[in-house]
C-alpha cells in the first residue's frame, strides 16, 4: 500500500473513531510537555484517545512505547480484571486527549460492532509491534536498537521528509542505553550522513532506506 | 508424520467449559461444531508456520503448544504458550495477515480447526464474543509488554527465573504439587528467556545448587517458590 493511501485510510479511520467517541460524554483534556496523564497504581477509571501530540507509556522508569494520534492509552488496564493502571503515562509534547469513562468505553464495545472491529485492529497492531520490539532487543546491536526506535518514531513532514522530535533522553528511556551512548551513536549516524540534527534537536532522516537496511543486517 | 483422526466431542460437549466459545448459545455452538475439523498432532509436529496464509482458527482441545518466531540468525524465540481450551491463530485471522508465529505441539495434542469465514461470521454476529476477543487480545498485549520489559531490563538469571514462573503459571504442577507440568529442553528455556543455551544451563545449575529448583532430566521441580520469585525480580 502506498504512503498516500495509507495516510488517507488513517484519516478516514480517525474521523470515524472521533465521530463514535464524540457520541459519548467524553471530555477533552490538554496536557503540557511532561505532564502526567495517570500513574501506575491509580484507579483505572478512564481510557484515553489521543487527538494531538504524543504520550509515552512507562512501566517504572522504562518506556514501553510512545503513542500517537488515533491511538488509545489505558485499554489493557481497563479491560483487565485489575482496578488500577499497570503503567504510567506522560505527555511527550503538548497533547490533547479524549478522556472516556471506562464503563462508557465497555458499553460501546458491546453495542457497536464497527468500534469493536477498530479496537481489535488497534490491539492486533500493538501486539505485533511489541513482539517486534522484543525481537529487536534480543537480536540487535545497540546501534540497531537506536535505529529501530528512530525509524519507528519518525513521521513525515509536508515535504515528505521523515523526522523525529525525540531527544537523546527519550531514546535512552526507549532503548535502555545510556544518554552518553545515545549521543555517541547519533553523532556517528550524523557523520555517515544518515541523519541530520538541527539546533533544536530535531532529527531528520536523510537516508531512510539505508537505515532500514542496516537494521536488517545480522549482528 | 501422520495425523490420525480422533473422537473429539462437539463444541456443546467440550470439556474445556470455560473456553473461548463458552458464551455462545447452543445453536451457535452447533453451527461452529458442524464443520469443525479434529486433528491429532504428535509432539514436535508443526500446526502452522510463521508467514503462511492464515485460513483457520485452531482450538486446543488437549495438549500443549509453543508459539515461536524465527530470528535473523535462524534462532527460535518462544513468544507464547497455549494449553487446553486456548485458541491459536486468531490474531492473524482478525488482522487478515499471515500467521505471526510458528505453532508447534510440545506434547501429543488434539486440536479442532474452524474455517476463517465461520470464525469471522460468528464474531460479527455475537457482540459478547467480540468483547471476549478484545479481552483476549488485551491479555496478549499485556503479556507481550511484560516480555519486552523482561528482555530489555532483566538479567539472564532474572529472565530464566521469570520463565520458570511463567511455565508454572501457564501449565501448573504435576500431582506432586512441585514439578512443573511441562517438559522443556534447556535450549527451549533459552529460546524463551532470549539467551544462549550455555547461559541457561549455567543459571539452572546455580538455582539447583541453591536448592531453589531441582533438575530431574527435562522435569523442573520448584523447591522454593518465594526465592524463585525473588530471583525473577517480579513484584506484580
Amino acid at each position: 500500500m502506498s504512503d498516500e493511501t495509507n495516510d488517507m485510510e488513517q484519516e478516514n479511520q480517525k474521523f470515524e473513531l472521533n465521530f463514535i467517541l464524540n457520541s459519548l460524554n467524553s471530555e477533552k483534556v490538554e496536557l503540557n510537555i511532561g505532564e502526567t496523564l495517570f500513574k501506575e497504581g491509580e484507579s483505572n477509571d478512564y481510557v484515553f484517545f489521543i487527538l494531538e501530540g504524543s504520550i509515552k507509556v512507562l512501566k517504572s522508569k522504562w518506556v514501553i512505547g510512545i503513542t500517537y494520534p488515533l491511538e488509545f492509552v489505558g485499554i489493557t488496564s481497563c479491560l483487565s480484571e485489575t482496578s488500577n493502571y499497570t503503567f504510567s503515562s506522560k505527555a511527550l509534547e503538548r497533547s490533547i486527549v479524549l478522556k472516556i469513562r471506562k464503563m462508557d468505553f465497555k458499553n460501546l464495545l458491546m453495542k457497536n460492532s464497527t468500534f469493536c472491529k477498530q479496537i481489535i485492529e488497534i490491539l492486533c497492531a500493538r501486539i505485533k509491534l511489541t513482539d517486534f520490539k522484543t525481537k529487536n532487543y534480543i537480536e540487535n546491536t545497540s546501534k540497531q536498537r537506536l535505529l529501530f526506535e528512530i525509524l519507528l518514531n519518525s513521521k513525515k513532514d509536508l515535504d515528505g521528509q521523515y523526522f523525529t522530535n525525540l531527544l537523546p533522553e527519550d531514546f535512552s528511556e526507549l532503548t535502555g542505553l545510556s544518554i552518553r551512548n545515545i549521543k555517541k551513536q547519533l553523532n556517528e549516524l550524523q557523520i555517515k550522513n544518515l541523519i541530520e540534527i538541527n539546533t533544536t534537536g530535531v532529527i531528520t532522516l536523510l537516508e531512510k532506506e539505508k537505515m532500514e537496511s542496516i537494521l536488517r543486517e545480522k549482528r | 508424520m501422520k495425523r490420525k483422526s480422533i473422537d473429539i466431542p462437539s463444541c456443546d460437549n467440550c470439556k474445556n467449559s470455560k473456553d473461548f466459545f463458552c458464551n455462545l448459545s447452543e445453536p451457535e455452538k452447533q453451527i461452529i461444531s458442524e464443520k469443525k475439523g479434529d486433528n491429532f498432532y504428535k509432539k514436535g509436529q508443526v500446526i502452522f508456520y510463521e508467514g503462511n496464509h492464515a485460513n483457520g482458527l485452531f482450538c486446543l482441545y488437549d495438549g500443549k503448544v509453543k508459539l515461536t518466531k524465527l530470528g535473523k540468525d535462524g534462532k527460535e524465540q518462544i513468544i507464547r504458550f497455549s494449553k487446553d481450551g486456548d485458541i491459536l491463530g486468531y490474531r492473524s485471522l482478525l488482522s487478515n495477515e499471515p500467521y505471526h508465529a510458528t505453532a508447534t505441539a510440545m506434547e501429543d495434542s488434539y486440536i479442532c480447526t474452524i474455517s476463517k469465514e465461520k470464525f469471522l461470521t460468528v464474531i460479527e454476529d455475537n457482540p459478547k464474543l467480540s468483547f471476549k476477543v478484545i479481552q483476549l487480545l488485551s491479555k496478549d498485549l499485556k503479556g507481550a509488554e511484560q516480555h519486552l520489559i523482561d528482555v530489555a531490563q532483566k538479567s539472564v538469571k532474572e529472565r530464566i527465573a521469570e520463565s520458570l514462573l511463567l511455565l508454572q503459571t501457564t501449565f501448573g504442577y504435576l500431582a506432586d504439587n512441585r514439578t512443573i507440568n511441562i517438559q522443556m529442553s534447556r535450549s527451549e528455556i533459552a529460546d524463551m528467556a532470549g539467551t544462549t543455551t550455555e547461559s541457561t544451563i549455567r543459571t539452572l545449575a546455580q538455582l539447583n545448587e541453591k536448592n531453589i529448583i531441582e533438575l530431574n532430566g527435562k522435569n523442573i521441580v520448584i523447591n522454593d517458590m518465594k526465592e524463585l520469585i525473588k530471583c525473577s525480580n517480579s513484584y506484580d
